[in-house]
């Protein structure tokens, strides 16, 4: 008896102390919820409160002076800036306000661009948070309309460039926490200057700084001279040589605040002989600070990168309170993200579009409130062919390997119809392209004749084609490197095996790994690869096709085309500023490569889009990033 | 016991070595190098870049050799030789040569200067002087001191010192068609820039051993272990230790919670079944046990995903990721909530797999057990059968188990490349199939180290338990 007292006692003191328990989490947890909303309260409050001062909505106040500004400079009639004739969002009805949810594959590799290890992530990422001097119409972009320059002559046509930038336009806050006190040297509001200008040139100048983006960048500036700081809001840009590509390189200078980037976290200036290498490792490299529609919120690696809507911005009002970008690595999640809404509208791979889209119809779409859109890419996909291998270097056999290759068949069928046929090097939306120039048909025939002209024939019987090369008899036998993990381009290996045996020639398909096909292009060990190039809207010849290219160790000609023809118009168009001689220039350069058939042009690709049917129909611009965040939004009110 | 423990213990430290040893070579000799992918998307490889790539091996210790340097017994014809080959001046040589050479040149950097100066004293033709003045520009240069802030003036006087002293190098070269005149002023300036400085360049034989030993990439790796610095990540600039840290909560949350969940139901499974053994229930278990083991990961997780998130038919869980948007907002308990709502597909998925193997090794340890002498004669003491097993069996027959958990270590915090893609978790194990990838040699040995390091107490451990689980074993 006394025993089952003790136990009962026992068991009813612990069930007295779970609830009690209970109780305290449940308070705690309470309490808990209180403070995080008050915290959001006063956040909020913070925000609002920035944004009640110099109130910017339908541009009024500090963008109003902006305005008159940006009026008498676009007057001026040698002002190579011109006003933007639509806006980015068309669409009648928008609802203001909500989070845009979108995806990356894999996040930038840091948020500088200059000391970042791949500029071609993060570019977008800077178009949205970032400002350049001056960017393209998105309806016309042989325009350029004024961002943080309103007025932007060069006297000399492309040697001197006189920047007048646009006062009052302030740099983003840094994203630190400044309740820490560690950051007070950043606080107060910066406005951009010249000297902001000056110190991206300077980063480009100086060898220490080592990210891909600046690299690349470098290229360009090989002939750039000197700045000249001239007073807060004007500097001049000079370079060496006179080229078309300058215009574009002093329009694109995204501009580097040296108040932020000079200093260690504590405020410290960097020393003179060291301030490169510093660069590369920034305590702030990791964060974006600029003057775009969004400024940067966090950066989660892995997880997702958050932009808030810049209340102060210059231009137009952004049309979302946040964009949030997921980072999901495994692109054949996208469609389902899609789907369990986690994203407003995401791109579809070639296979997806297959199975998502073609195979399973009805399942995303029209269904559910999915709806579709397409846009082209700028670029083009093609085989290269090894000019300096003793297969390729006859033109007559690189046409019949055009030939021998459906084009069409394998747009449609492999490509799943994503695509056109391209026949030259530039993109069938922009002027350059010839649309008089006629692809090289599909003929087996005609691909035989033209290799037995070449002096390829089979004479000892045993199906393969051969000739005499250097006293030596060589059968047709080469390989096609392939980057390995694409199904597409490993399926159109093999069809395109089976159309050359027929012709007798024996290729065989070698799908490798990504550096070491690098590795193997830029030794030039190899007959043929499968490649694409994506483009910029003026194309720079000289990179791909100049014969002095082809003899640069790790240049892009790595097929070694060599014509003098070539080297000519690529050369004039670098000085050409004529709109109407620039056209025809390309025009013949783009039949001489149709004719020479360095590369056998495949294909330009389009790419598929699926978005909720929240959204206003999507736009894009004909220019990277082709799906611009700035140009959607949402038809109804979202959170 | 102690003795056997303490003896294991001072193992430790050698194995790692070795283990460090095997990992670094193999990362090393791999086809590739860091940061030369993102290079060579950087299109035009001007002198500007070569230069600045030159300095990102400086940074990152590349241009050094890899266990061992003998580069102070480079001859002068090789140099010659490889100059020759890497400027074009021999008969045309194959691209590939061409930038072997010049790579090797750039690499071999300050053991270059001695014969550089040499073959300058020479005298040589404007095309040879163009060669070996540009080179000389390279290798005389001295690296930057890391400067670690304004209170560091010898660092910064010796980087000032240094950046005049190379901005001064910049005007001693030649084009490649100067003059006779030319090339001899040049060769002055040099030559007097070496009667200076020659002392910095040479290498006595008592400076060798050091440097055939120390003056590599694996010492300087060492070297910065000892201090806990794992170094930077060559992809994004960042420190690899405090990514792994960060990267740990969403593998140990995943891998724990699913390795502590495989052993609750394997085990009390695998006695249940090695009691019952060839009874239909046995079978049962059996085949549903192997049925699961054989349905991959990522074939489990994709069904889960396409039926259980998509809405079609049913939307129960999230589609992916570790946690909702919006986590930081909210309570503790929400918080968990959350998490575990996001955690329930991949750790099942995770811990299906791994069922049916535990579960057999618990089963088989135990039948093994259950047939013996002292099993008998428990039962004939009248002990409860709860007991017979749990007490007297089982801890007999879990000595197998104990030795898979010397492997559990690793794995818990090495994560799961498979799941972490599938549901979009960006652990561990996502982190270091990016870096091998990308060629990020100071990622992958800090995932690698630390991973040895566990495996090596993990063994340990696993080794010292079998001594609690059964007293008859004894390490004396």
């Amino acid at each position: 008896m006394k025993q089952l007292l003790q136990s009962s006692f026992v068991v009813l003191m612990l069930v007295v102390l779970s609830c009690l328990m209970v109780i305290n989490t449940c308070q705690l947890n309470n309490l808990e919820s209180q403070v995080l909303h008050t915290r959001k309260t006063v956040e909020e409050m913070a925000r609002g409160g920035g944004v009640a001062a110099p109130v910017v909505s339908k541009g009024s106040g500090a963008a109003a002076a902006g305005d008159s500004q940006e009026d008498e400079a676009l007057a001026d009639p040698a002002n190579l800036l011109t006003r933007m004739p639509r806006k980015y969002v068309s669409a009648k009805t928008v609802a203001p306000g909500g989070t845009l949810r979108r995806q990356e594959g894999q996040d930038p590799p840091g948020m500088n661009l200059y000391a970042s290890n791949n500029a071609a992530d993060l570019s977008e990422f800077a178009n949205y948070m970032g400002n350049t001097l001056a960017s393209r119409h998105i309806d016309n972009p042989d325009k350029w309309k004024p961002d943080l320059a309103v007025k932007i002559t060069s006297p000399d046509d492309g040697l001197t460039f006189n920047v007048t930038l646009r006062k009052g336009v302030m740099w983003h806050k840094p994203a630190v926490d400044f309740a820490t006190g560690r950051y007070n040297w950043l606080k107060g509001d910066h406005e951009v200057t010249s000297d902001d200008f000056a110190f991206a040139l300077d980063i480009i100048a100086n060898p220490q700084v080592s990210g891909a983006g600046v690299s690349a960048m470098r290229g360009y500036f090989e002939f750039f001279d000197k700045y000249e700081v001239v007073n807060k809001y004007e500097f001049r840009a000079r370079f060496k040589k006179k080229l078309f590509t300058n215009r574009e390189q002093i329009f694109g200078i995204l501009p580097m605040p040296r108040w932020l980037y000079m200093f260690d976290e504590d405020g410290n200036k960097f020393d003179a002989a060291t301030w490169g290498l510093k660069q590369n490792e920034h305590w702030f490299n990791q964060r974006f600070i600029g003057t775009g529609p969004y400024q940067f919120k966090e950066w989660i690696p892995g997880v997702r990168i958050v932009m808030d809507r810049n209340e102060h911005y210059f231009v137009e009002r952004p049309a979302f309170d946040r964009v949030l970008t997921m980072i999901v690595k495994d692109q054949n999640a996208w469609p389902r993200r899609l789907r369990a809404k986690d994203l407003d509208y995401t791109h579809l791979q070639p296979e997806q579009y297959r199975t998502e889209v073609l195979e399973a119809k009805g399942r995303i779409l029209g269904q559910q409130g999915i709806k579709m859109a397409r846009h082209k890419e700028l670029g083009f996909f093609f085989i290269g062919w090894n000019q300096e291998s003793p297969f390729f270097a006859d033109k007559r056999v690189r046409q019949a390997m055009t030939m021998a290759l459906d084009r069409e068949l394998i747009v449609k069928n492999v490509f799943n119809g994503l695509g056109t046929v391209s026949t030259g090097p530039f993109s069938s939306e922009s002027p350059c392209y010839d649309s008089a120039v006629k692809m090289w048909p599909f003929s087996l025939k005609a691909a035989s004749v033209k290799l037995d002209e070449a002096g390829w024939r089979d004479t000892d019987g045993d199906g393969v084609r051969d000739k005499l090369v250097a006293g030596k008899k060589k059968s047709f036998e080469f390989s096609l490197m392939t980057y390995g993990s694409s199904n597409e381009w490993t399926t159109l290996a093999s069809i395109y095996r089976e159309a050359l045996l027929q012709l007798g020639v024996k290729m065989v398909p070698r799908p490798l790994e990504w550096s070491t096909l690098l590795k193997k292009m830029d030794e030039k060990e190899f007959d043929a690869y499968s490649g694409g190039w994506a483009l910029e809207w003026d194309t720079d010849l000289m990179q791909i096709w100049h014969s002095k290219e082809a003899d640069r160790p790790k240049s892009s000609n790595r097929v070694g085309f060599r014509n003098k023809e070539a080297d000519r118009i690529a050369e004039a168009l670098r000085s050409e500023f004529a709109p109407a001689k620039r056209t025809e220039l390309c025009h013949q350069f783009h039949r001489l490569i149709h004719d020479e058939q360095p590369y056998s042009f495949i294909y330009e690709r389009i790419r598929p889009v699926l978005y909720w049917d929240h959204m206003n129909d999507l736009e894009f611009s004909p220019i990277r990033p082709h799906r611009d965040v700035r140009m959607f939004s949402f038809k109804e009110a979202r959170p | 016991m102690l003795q056997y423990a303490l003896k294991r213990c001072l193992l430790i430290p050698p194995t790692f070595f070795l283990v460090s040893i095997v990992i670094f070579v193999v990362l090393n000799i791999a086809p590739g190098r860091p940061g030369e992918q993102a290079q060579l998307n950087g299109e035009k490889a001007g002198a500007q870049q070569r230069e600045s790539y030159r300095i990102f091996k400086e940074q990152f210790n590349l241009d050094k050799p890899v266990l061992f340097n003998a580069r102070f017994a480079l001859h002068i014809n090789e140099v010659r030789a490889l100059l020759m080959t890497a400027y074009g001046l021999r008969q045309a040589p194959t691209l590939a040569a061409k930038l072997r050479a010049q790579n090797e040149l750039e690499d071999l950097g300050s053991y270059l200067v001695r014969h550089l100066i040499a073959l300058l004293a020479q005298g040589q033709e404007p095309l040879m002087a163009h060669a070996i003045t540009t080179q000389l520009v390279q290798a005389a240069r001295r690296p930057l001191l890391p400067d670690s802030g304004p209170n560091d003036q010898l660092a910064r006087t010796t980087n000032r010192r240094i950046s005049a002293q190379n901005s001064d190098f910049m005007n001693w070269t030649l084009p490649d068609n100067a003059s006779d005149e030319d090339v001899a002023a040049t060769t002055e300036k040099w030559l007097g820039w070496w009667k200076r400085n020659h002392s910095d360049f040479e290498y006595p034989g008592s400076a060798k051993p050091r440097i055939f030993f120390t003056d590599t990439r694996f010492y300087k790796y060492w070297w910065n272990l000892l201090h806990l610095d794992f170094g930077q990540s060559t992809a994004d600039r960042r420190p690899v230790l405090p990514t792994i840290i960060s990267k740990l909560r969403y593998s140990l949350s995943l891998t724990l919670i699913s390795v502590l969940l495989a052993y609750l139901i394997a085990i009390p499974l695998g006695i249940w079944s090695a009691v019952r053994q060839n009874t239909t229930g046995d079978t049962i278990v059996t085949i549903a046990l192997f049925i699961l083991y054989s349905l991959p990961t990522f074939f489990v997780g994709t069904v889960f995903l396409r039926l259980l998130t998509e809405g079609d038919p049913v939307a129960w869980f999230p589609a992916g990721d570790f946690e909702s948007f919006g986590a930081d907002g909210m309570t503790t308990l929400r918080r968990i909530a959350d998490v575990t709502w996001h955690l329930v597909l991949p750790i099942t998925a995770y811990t299906l797999g791994s069922l049916a193997a535990l579960s057999r090794y618990a089963r088989t340890g135990l039948v093994d057990v259950i047939r013996a002498d002292y099993i008998r004669t428990a039962r004939a003491k009248g002990l409860h059968e709860f007991v017979v097993i749990v007490k007297h069996a089982a801890r007999n027959g879990m000595i197998p188990i104990l030795t898979l958990l010397g492997s559990l270590l690793p794995v818990l915090v090495s994560g799961s490349v498979v799941v972490e893609v599938i549901f979009n978790i960006p652990g561990m194990g996502l982190y270091l199939y990016d870096a091998i990838n990308l060629r990020d040699y100071n990622a992958v040995m800090g995932v690698l180290m630390i991973a040895s390091v566990l495996t090596l107490l993990g063994i340990l451990i696993s080794d010292l338990s079998y001594a609690f689980a059964d007293p008859r074993i004894t390490f004396d």
